[in-house]
């Protein structure tokens, strides 16, 4: 034993402990990660048909990509569908859960509770459940006019005869009250970012809030010179995680057309439509972390100035 | 002299509370008093659809269209509950997202907790290439690889090593599509449960593993008698997120379900799905009563988890934050 030990390096040998115990890991990464993901890529370009016993297995080059985009009729709708929630739905979240966040912060009777009620939305956070309830609401209301759900209908036609009345064009009221109607299912899907925020907040070191009480800063001073640039890295993770969380969504249009086309045995467009939707979110994913990094960069920069 | 001009400068001096507290006090008073309407409503809205979920399911069906009998049901029944037990062809369904919920969240456990400690505390080369890795398997959505998984499952052959041996394996329909992967720590969400349990024994002190060492501890020997006792908060973390992920998962599920038995999620959507089309449930009932079926089946399929939230939830929100899940 001696022997052997000896004729490998202290650093050798604490590496090797290391991948040891990432070995699981490995094995996983190559046949349930890196296997698919290389298959899939393959599939993209090729025409899988299924027959017994295997797959048949024929090269299309980009047909598969030209098809999607170019003769099927639902793709690039639902493309820009998903782009355009995702658009509105990544600052509404963020924002709101921001806000949650910082309201249960704070010592105050019966948070335990409060707190709980907050991460109901962990719990229930299948879309699946979530469609039941939304759906039932507004299928409740048209059906027997009653009152507890008929106020969402009714206020989201109420604001979109106020903002015609304005003079706005339909798109904006549209677009509007699309948001409006679908608050309530969006502040739902905010729970993960919220007990992420709410980590973060307990981060921040309290020595800094008691020095700018010193100085007699205020509530909203505080917020944005204490608050705001600190939690700006978790800003970041929870940016990200809205973005991954989006593509797994069960509203989510362009992936429910993959799903149906996986299920019809349709792997060549169903893996393009896949592929072709996940390289723009990333691409969004990749511009939006090398603008935060450079904005959290600036604003630690300016604290530095500041000393 | 000075003092006098003090005196001036602050004439209320002998009442007892200065203007500018004054101020601040009744600042801070409308403050909590917003503060406290906005926790109410919020707390409303997260409240408002299980309450409703719940008293739907246990109404009788008789009241389904009697405006007067919402919030408090006239006749409770269990007549939906078990419409929708039917439909969700319930026993089976709920029998095989348990095998894979836990199935999957022990096997998630073990191997998730090990590469998280092999991350966090050995100096290897070539780390940053595991962790880009690792951060890959967490941003590339499930859906990228679920067609190529199916498509593998179907004829499972292990890399090619099966096949050497002869094994035809069809892993579709069984919980193992779930387990497997898990056990090799690239299951739901896999990579985030190594990156939760690679923080939090990076927070550890390394004094304890020092001490171990030089009692003669060997290194898996430390890591099972004196990491593990001590990353309980993580475990317990990592154990909820995953129970809770793997029982609402839908898209995997359903994608490798296809035959009659099939977990509560993809159950509820085909139920939905079929109401969504205009077909009842249970015969000849109505629009109305259906949806109470429908609210049942929803019901049924967040109950476990809910329940197991009321008794766990302070766990959950304490580590969280205890577990540094945000680095």
């Amino acid at each position: 034993m001696k022997l052997k030990k000896s004729r490998l390096s202290l650093a050798t040998r604490e590496s090797l402990k290391g991948h040891i115990f990432l070995i699981p890991f490995y094995i996983g990464l190559f046949v349930f990660f890196a296997g698919p993901l290389i298959q899939s890529i393959k599939f993209s370009f090729q025409s899988v048909t299924p027959v017994v016993g295997g797959y048949d297995i024929v090269n299309v080059g980009l047909e598969n990509f030209k098809y999607i985009f170019g003769q099927d009729a639902n793709y690039t709708i639902n493309l820009v569908e998903s782009l355009t929630t995702l658009a509105w739905k990544l600052p509404v979240v963020l924002v709101s859960s921001l806000f949650f966040a910082i309201l249960i912060n704070r010592k105050f009777k019966g948070r335990v509770f409060v707190r709980a009620v907050f991460f109901l939305p962990v719990i229930i956070a299948s879309g699946l459940v979530m469609d039941v309830i939304q759906g039932d609401q507004i299928a409740g209301a048209a059906l027997s006019g009653s009152s507890v759900a008929g106020g969402e209908i009714s206020q989201s036609t109420a604001l979109s005869n106020m903002l015609s009345g304005i003079g706005l064009n339909d798109k904006i009221i549209d677009t509007v009250t699309m948001i409006t109607d679908s608050m309530f299912s969006t502040i739902w899907q905010t729970g993960i970012q919220t007990v992420i925020f709410l980590a973060g907040l307990q981060g921040i070191p309290s020595t800094l809030y008691e020095a700018s009480a010193v100085e007699g800063a205020t509530a909203w001073e505080n917020f944005w010179k204490i608050t705001l640039p600190m939690i700006l890295p978790i800003m970041l993770i929870n940016i990200v995680y809205t973005i991954v969380d989006s593509l797994v969504n069960t509203q989510n249009a362009v992936m429910i057309q993959v799903l149906n086309n996986t299920n019809n045995a349709r792997y060549g467009w169903a893996s393009a439509m896949a592929w072709a939707y996940f390289l723009i979110v990333a691409a969004i994913l990749v511009i939006i972390m090398i603008v935060f990094t450079k904005i959290t960069a600036a604003s630690t920069g300016g604290k530095e100035a500041k000393k | 002299m000075k003092f006098f001009d003090i005196s001036k400068l602050t004439p209320k001096l002998n009442s007892k509370v200065s203007p500018i507290v004054l101020k601040r006090r009744s600042t801070a008073f409308v403050v909590g008093i917003i503060r406290t309407l906005f926790i109410i409503g919020l707390c409303y809205l997260f409240l408002f659809p299980v309450a409703y979920m719940i008293v739907t399911a246990l109404q009788d069906p008789a009241f389904a269209n009697d405006p007067s009998s919402i919030w408090i049901p006239k006749k409770l029944s269990l007549v939906a509950i078990k419409g929708a037990m039917e439909a969700l062809n319930f026993w089976p369904s709920l029998s095989i997202t348990t095998r894979i919920s836990i199935f999957s969240t022990i096997a998630s456990l073990f191997s998730c907790s090990l590469a998280g400690y092999g991350l966090a505390r050995f100096k290897m080369p070539g780390k940053k290439i595991v962790m880009v890795l690792l951060f890959l398997t967490i941003l590339v959505p499930p859906q990228l690889l679920l067609t190529a998984q199916y498509v593998n499952f179907r004829y499972f052959d292990f890399g090619g090593l099966f096949s050497l041996f002869g094994f035809d394996v069809y892993l579709l329909d069984t919980e193992l599509s779930f387990v497997l992967p898990a056990i090799f720590a690239n299951g739901l969400r896999g990579g985030l449960f190594i990156f939760i349990f690679k923080q939090f024994f990076e927070g550890l002190p390394k004094d304890l593993e020092e001490a171990g060492k030089i009692d003669g501890c060997g290194t898996f020997r430390t890591y099972f008698s004196i990491m593990l006792p001590l990353a309980v908060p993580a475990f317990i973390t990592v154990l909820l997120f995953s129970f809770i992920w793997h029982w609402n998962d839908y898209y995997s599920a359903a994608v490798y379900f296809t035959g009659d038995v099939r977990p509560l999620t993809v159950m509820l959507n085909g139920l939905q799905a079929a109401l969504e089309q205009g077909s009842t449930i249970a015969g000849d009932a109505t629009a109305m009563e259906s949806r109470m079926y429908l609210q049942a089946g929803a019901l049924l399929t967040i109950l476990p988890p809910l329940v197991i939230y009321i008794f766990t939830q302070k766990y959950f929100t304490e580590g969280i934050e205890r577990t540094g899940i945000v680095g």
